[in-house]
């Protein structure tokens, strides 16, 4: 993965970490300003429950914390990639202890602007698709959530998820055909 | 060098990553959108997959709170180094407290003979018991 690597070699965290891992306050909290938001954003959305993600977040930045003073400029991926995995990981370990039927609070996440009626219609569709993606066998789910929810480039996410381009593509084809016909009829 | 683009390829790209060009493979992204350009056919692949990218839209997930990231920083190692100063600190006030705490029995024992000596304080000492009622302030 000739693309993955030469982001390595530029990684923008790769200065900081012998900071973070010498205990320099300021460099910490640049980390989690630039990443506690993906974190939990991943978190979240996998978990579909805040304060798991809460939970998730500390375990993800305990790691970091802990590997800061060893990790080697110039490897095979970016730190960023390597909180992606550990984030995975952690809320792997959780979903193999139950399956994801914590209802969120849609409500409160949907625009306050709009009237009573389109904001029931939207809560229901956030629901139906939530449950939809919930469904998904999961690799297929995180491979969604990466690339299209959290936004990550093909590289990225294969690294994340330890698979090359290929397979992660295969993985996208097949989560977006079952979400089409789960979601078949419905209007957007 | 970008490859070759086909209609093929062009649905794969759709059916994997959805209709945003942003989200498809960097080396692969400009000859798609030419041939999105030359052929008005390969559009429909594009209005297809767009249907389910905004089926599939959902909101947002909350931020990290400004608890959470409190919580982050303090597990930081910056944050142990300050721990550290104040568990050295407690070296200090550990025995300051440990010299309280026997000047404050020393005094104690010191008075107590007194106390003892003084009757009245039985009646206070009596009112004071757990066991009693009360029954002067709780029955008519």
């Amino acid at each position: 993965m000739p693309e993955a690597q030469s982001d390595a070699r530029e990684d923008p965290d790769a200065e900081l970490l012998p900071a973070v891992a010498a205990g320099d306050a300021r460099a910490c909290s640049t980390l989690v300003d630039r990443h506690a938001g993906r974190v939990h954003g991943l978190a979240s959305r996998l978990l579909g429950d805040a304060a798991e993600a809460d939970d998730v977040s500390q375990e993800v930045f305990l790691a970091a914390w802990k590997h800061a003073g060893r990790w080697r400029p110039g490897g095979s991926a970016r730190f960023s990639t390597w909180l992606t995995r550990v984030t995975l990981n952690a809320c792997r370990d959780r979903l193999r202890s139950r399956r994801p039927t914590a209802p969120v609070e849609v409500l409160e996440l949907l625009p306050g602007d709009a009237g009573p009626e389109r904001r029931t219609l939207d809560a229901e569709r956030v629901m139906r698709v939530r449950a939809a993606v919930a469904e998904l066998p999961p690799r297929q789910r995180e491979a969604l959530v990466l690339c299209h929810y959290q936004g990550l480039r093909q590289d990225e996410a294969a690294a994340a998820m330890e698979l090359s381009v290929d397979a992660l593509e295969s993985l996208l084809a097949r989560a977006r055909r079952a979400l089409r016909l789960r979601l078949g009829g419905e209007t957007a | 060098m970008s490859p070759a683009m086909t209609r093929e390829r062009l649905q794969a790209l759709t059916a994997a990553y959805g209709a945003d060009p942003a989200r498809w493979p960097a080396s692969e992204r400009d000859a798609a959108l030419r041939l999105l350009d030359a052929s008005p056919d390969a559009e429909a692949l594009l209005r297809e997959a767009q249907a389910l990218d905004m089926q599939l839209a959902l909101p947002e997930p909350a931020a990290p709170t400004p608890a959470l990231r409190a919580a982050l920083l303090r597990s930081a190692p910056g944050a142990r180094v300050v721990g550290w100063r104040e568990a050295w600190s407690w070296r200090f006030a550990l025995p300051a407290l440990a010299l309280s705490l026997t000047l404050g029995i020393g005094m104690g024992l010191a008075v107590a003979p007194v106390a003892q000596a003084d009757d009245g304080d039985e009646d206070v000492l009596t009112l004071a018991q757990l066991d009693d009622d009360y029954t002067e302030f709780t029955e008519p």
